[in-house]
């Protein structure tokens, strides 16, 4: 192709392999762009065509609204609760630091994590655990499981029960922006951090298992374990009483 | 009638082909796709780079995305080398190689086989993580992938230095055409991929379920962010018909960009227009690289734009 004129075969050739990237290209979109309809679906199951856009990467609708003002629109964190970190004594023993641990919070990513494209990353993933009408929660659930386990043992916590929860840092209203009361105009004003997603990780010395704390249906989806089916019976059990 | 029928279609026919072969196969000149190379190299250096301190937290044993985990969860995530490397060393090295390779396409060294090398880092890191990726990704790796077929590191390259170094005559260059049929296709799938993408961004911001963008409030919900923004520009909170305009304008040139960046004669405004919409949007979004990527993506646009409109004008 490093010339300036084709054969005909040549030509004919490449222009086939641009009609069939083209073609793929566009059922890449057409197929993606929610909602969709049957046959658009239909489009994504022409033979070779998934797997070739999966291969490239273009298996995507590039419906990059950048915001709509809905809650998935915001910045989410992962954040897990009662974590133990030993504190720093004044003494710097460290006899004393093992036995006055700090009870504090992991977050995912850390405020002000630095540079942009690591947040950035980092809320991608909170925000792929997030519940939204096309994902599948079983992939949410074990996505939610794996990473909180990672981060649990990563920073040597102990078995136990951990509450976990994906918050969201929701954005200053525009009327409230100059609002003498930092409630109201403060970014980082704690009725900012909005939790959307809550739960409980079960951390065991081998596994974890993850506890949503609201429905029954959710908590479905968790794969029962020895150690996950004493709670909810212990739990029964109090209600009863 | 049936003949007129008949002669339309072959009219229009050969009129296809004609615009076709007109469209693919004018040989073009090189130069917009070498600083396009430069622009998407410092892309990818950027992401890959930033990937290192999160690599063994993310991707080694215990990590937070471990591989049998990502690869039940999407299934083409198995098209990635960075699986078979779990330890902290092996990630490092192999990161570390990805990022020399990118180094060197970015700088045009055996550019033929760099690019191809580039493609396959990129892409290795999309389907290692795909839970991490944001939109500047997806765009990326089309952009090296088309760049990957054209001549890209024919000038402004280290091999392009080291031709003309080896060259004992310098008559040599002159004779070499500068203008070629796979600059043209790599241009061509550039543009049209990125008419694309605008196109669906335009849409997608239309049908949106609040009609933020249509309220015209959606730039101050992109600049209210502060964990995403990298000026803070909510100073603007009280300037009502700023924001909406700015929301408008937004909208209007993801719409307009595709359909009226083609004509000839208005590409210059386009251009102008596409630079300043893309810095002010990197300001407030948070996604930086990806409004530096579609900026530099303009670049497939400018091809000799500048000869031909001059020739186009001394024709008439």
């Amino acid at each position: 192709m490093d010339q300036q004129k084709l054969s005909p075969a040549m030509q004919s050739t490449i222009t086939l392999l641009l009609i069939v990237h083209l073609f793929a290209l566009g059922v890449g979109v057409l197929a993606n762009a929610r909602p969709v309809s049957p046959l658009r679906n239909q489009l994504g199951d022409v033979p070779g065509i998934r797997p070739y856009l999966q291969l490239l990467n273009l298996d995507l609708a590039y419906n990059f609204h950048l915001t709509d003002g809905t809650e998935l629109d915001i910045d989410h964190s992962l954040v897990i609760d009662g974590v133990s970190r030993a504190a720093e004594s004044a003494t710097g023993s460290a006899e004393s630091a093992e036995s006055s641990p700090e009870v504090t919070t992991i977050r995912l990513p850390e405020l002000g994590l630095e540079p942009l494209a690591r947040r950035k990353r980092y809320h991608q993933l909170a925000l792929t655990m997030m519940p939204d009408e096309f994902s599948d929660p079983s992939v949410r659930t074990t996505l939610l499981t794996t990473v909180g386990d990672a981060l649990l043992r990563q920073t040597d916590q102990t078995p136990g029960n951990y509450p976990v929860r994906i918050e969201r840092q929701t954005t200053v209203v525009r009327e409230n922006a100059a609002s003498p009361n930092p409630e109201e105009s403060d970014p980082y004003a704690s009725q900012r951090f909005e939790t959307a997603v809550e739960g409980t990780l079960l951390l065991g010395e081998s596994s974890t298992n993850y506890l949503a704390k609201e429905s029954k249906e959710e908590r479905a989806l968790v794969q029962p374990q020895a150690e996950v089916l004493v709670q909810p019976q212990a739990e029964e059990q109090a209600g009863q009483q | 009638m049936l003949a007129a029928g008949r002669r339309y279609l072959l009219d229009l026919f050969e009129a296809v082909g004609t615009g076709w072969n007109q469209f693919w196969f004018k040989p073009m000149e090189t130069q917009h796709l070498a600083v396009l190379r430069i622009v998407v190299g410092l892309v990818a250096i950027y992401l890959h780079a930033t990937l290192f301190p999160d690599l063994e937290r993310l991707f080694a044993h215990g990590g937070l995305l471990p591989s049998e985990t990502v690869k039940s969860l999407v299934p083409s995530a198995s098209l990635s080398y960075y699986h078979l490397f779990q330890s902290a060393t092996g990630l490092w090295v192999v990161h570390g190689f990805g990022l020399l390779v990118l180094i060197l396409f970015c700088v045009g060294f055996l550019t033929r086989v760099t690019s191809i090398l580039s493609l396959i880092v990129v892409l290795a890191t999309c389907h290692r993580a795909p839970m991490l990726m944001t939109q500047v990704e997806p765009v990326l790796c089309f952009a090296i992938a088309y760049l990957c077929l054209g001549p890209c590191g024919r000038v402004l390259s280290i091999d392009s230095w080291r031709r003309k170094r080896i060259s004992d005559d310098e008559c040599e260059s002159a004779v070499r055409p500068q203008r070629l049929i796979s600059a043209t296709i790599s241009t061509r799938l550039l543009q049209i991929h990125t008419c694309l993408v605008c196109m669906m961004m335009g849409i997608t911001m239309l049908s949106g379920p609040n009609a933020t963008w249509w309220y015209g409030e959606a730039i101050w919900f992109l600049m209210a962010r502060p964990e995403s923004q990298l000026i803070d520009m909510t100073w603007l909170h009280e300037a009502t018909y700023i924001l909406n305009a700015w929301s408008h304008e937004v909208v209007l040139f993801s719409i307009l960009f595709p359909i009226l960046v083609w004509p000839r004669i208005l590409r210059p405004a386009f251009l102008a227009w596409a630079i300043v919409h893309w810095a002010g949007l990197a300001i407030i979004s948070g996604i930086a690289p990806f409004c530096l990527l579609m900026m530099g993506l303009l670049l497939a646009f400018a091809e000799p734009y500048g000869k031909s409109f001059r020739s186009a004008s001394i024709a008439r």
